[in-house]
C-alpha cells in the first residue's frame, strides 16, 4: 500500500475528518516507508507498505475509529487484504504484592529454581490457536509491565487476529462484514477476558 | 487495591491523552484500541500483534508504545476524558436551535431513548453535518486535569466514506503505480 495515500487532507476531502481535525493533525512523518500522524488527542494513524494501523486511547472514540477503518477498507476495495487485527489493551495499577504475585502465578518461580536466581516474570504470551467464534484466526493475550504506567503498572493485551478465508479480490468486503459483525461482541469479550484475568489471579 | 482511585497518565506533547476507566475490580484501567488491516502479497504468514520488541529507527515505529507514548516520561498533568456513558444517535428532527434524536445506549443497551439537544451542544465544526437521518456519537464523561474534574459531553457526527467506484478506481490506480515502482519491491 502506498504510504502516502492516506493523509489528513485526504481524510478531510473524503469526509472522514472535520476541517479542524485535519488542519490540526500532527504529522510525524510522510515518507515512502511510513506515514504517521495524530488526529487531535484521540487518534493515530500509521501506514506502512504492508500494514495500516489505526489506534485510539480514548474509549469515546472506539466507534469513530471503527467507522474510519471501515471507510479505508472500503477505499482499497479490490486489493488483497490478508489479516485483520482488533486489539484491546488494558493498563492498570496493582499493589506491590499483587504485582509480584502476577508473575508468580503465571510463571511459577519454583520451576526456575537452579536456572536463574531471583526470577521475575517480564512477559508472558498465551495463544488460542483456533478462535471459538468460528472465524479463522487466533487470540493472543500478553501480560507484561505496563508501558504507560511506570509504577506498578500492568498491561493486559488482547490481540484478535483474523485471517482471510475468501478470495483475495473480495477481501475488503470480507473484512468489512467481519468488523461490522464482530465489533460489539469484541468489546464485551475483551472486557470479560480482562475481568476473568483479574478474578482468576485473585487481584483485588 | 483501591477501586476508586483514578490513575492519571501523562504523555508528551506529541502523543495522545489516555482515557482512564475505573472499574469495580481494579484501580484504573486505560484501554487502547487498535484496528488494522494488512495487505500482504509475498510475505510469509504474519500475525496482527504489534511487535514492540523490534528496534526502531527514528521516526519509524510500529510499537503500540510508540503509537501512543514515548519512553521515559512521567504520567502527570494529563488531560483525560473518562467516558461514563455512550450513545449512538439518529437525528429525527431539526429545529432552529435544537434537534431531536433517537438514541441507542452503547454502554448499557436496553430500549431506544429519545432526546432533544441544543445545537449549541455541538461544535460549530460539526453543525454542518446536522440533518435528519444523520448518525452521531454522544459520550458523557469527566475529564481530570491538574487535580480538577470537569464533566463534559462530546458529540461527533459519524464520518464514513460512501462506496464510490471512481474513488475506488483512483485509490487502486495509486496502489498499482506503487506496486510497479521499483522501491515497492
Amino acid at each position: 500500500m502506498p504510504t502516502t495515500l492516506f493523509t489528513p487532507q485526504w481524510l478531510l476531502n473524503h469526509g472522514l475528518l472535520s476541517k479542524t481535525e485535519a488542519d490540526n493533525a500532527k504529522i510525524h512523518v510522510i515518507s515512502p516507508k511510513i506515514t504517521s500522524f495524530d488526529i487531535a488527542e484521540w487518534g493515530k494513524l500509521e501506514i506502512r507498505p504492508d500494514r495500516l494501523v489505526f489506534g485510539t486511547v480514548s474509549d469515546s472514540h472506539h466507534e469513530i475509529i471503527k467507522d474510519i477503518v471501515l471507510s479505508l477498507i472500503t477505499a482499497v476495495e479490490g486489493n488483497e487484504l490478508n489479516f485483520l487485527g482488533v486489539n484491546f489493551t488494558y493498563h492498570f495499577t496493582v499493589s506491590e504484592n499483587d504485582y509480584l504475585d502476577i508473575g508468580r502465578k503465571l510463571a511459577p518461580f519454583e520451576n526456575w529454581a537452579n536456572i536463574i536466581s531471583n526470577p521475575k516474570m517480564e512477559r508472558i504470551e498465551m495463544v488460542q490457536e483456533e478462535r471459538s467464534d468460528g472465524h479463522k484466526g487466533k487470540v493472543r493475550i500478553r501480560v507484561q509491565p505496563s508501558r504507560l504506567i511506570e509504577k506498578l503498572g500492568v498491561e493486559f493485551r488482547i490481540n484478535n487476529h483474523f485471517e482471510r478465508v475468501g478470495v483475495a479480490d473480495q477481501s475488503s468486503k470480507e473484512f468489512i462484514n467481519l468488523l461490522n459483525n464482530f465489533w460489539f461482541e469484541a468489546q464485551d469479550e475483551a472486557n470479560k477476558k480482562f475481568n476473568f484475568f483479574l478474578t482468576n489471579l485473585d487481584i483485588t | 487495591m483501591d477501586s476508586k482511585t483514578l490513575e492519571i497518565l501523562s504523555v508528551e506533547e506529541d502523543t495522545l491523552n489516555e482515557s482512564i476507566q475505573t472499574g469495580e475490580d481494579y484501580t484504573s484501567e486505560e484501554a487502547t484500541h487498535n484496528i488494522y488491516s494488512e495487505k500482504i502479497t509475498d510475505y510469509e504468514e504474519k500475525d496482527t500483534t504489534i511487535d514492540d520488541t523490534q528496534t526502531h529507527s527514528e521516526n519509524e515505529s510500529t510499537s503500540e508504545k510508540d503509537l501512543f507514548t514515548k519512553s521515559g516520561q512521567s504520567y502527570k498533568n494529563l488531560s483525560v476524558f473518562e467516558s461514563i456513558q455512550k450513545w449512538k444517535g439518529h437525528v429525527t428532527k431539526v429545529k432552529d436551535e435544537s434537534f431531536e434524536a433517537r438514541l441507542i445506549d452503547l454502554t448499557n443497551g436496553g430500549a431506544d431513548e429519545f432526546a432533544e439537544f441544543s445545537i449549541f451542544d455541538i461544535s460549530e465544526n460539526e453543525r454542518e453535518s446536522l440533518e435528519i437521518g444523520k448518525i452521531f456519537y454522544w459520550s458523557i464523561g469527566r475529564k481530570e486535569y491538574l487535580g480538577q474534574i470537569e464533566k463534559s459531553s462530546r458529540i461527533r457526527f459519524q464520518k464514513v466514506i460512501k462506496w464510490d467506484l471512481s474513488l475506488v478506481n483512483k485509490v487502486n490506480s495509486k496502489v498499482a503505480e506503487y506496486l510497479k515502482a521499483p522501491e515497492a519491491n
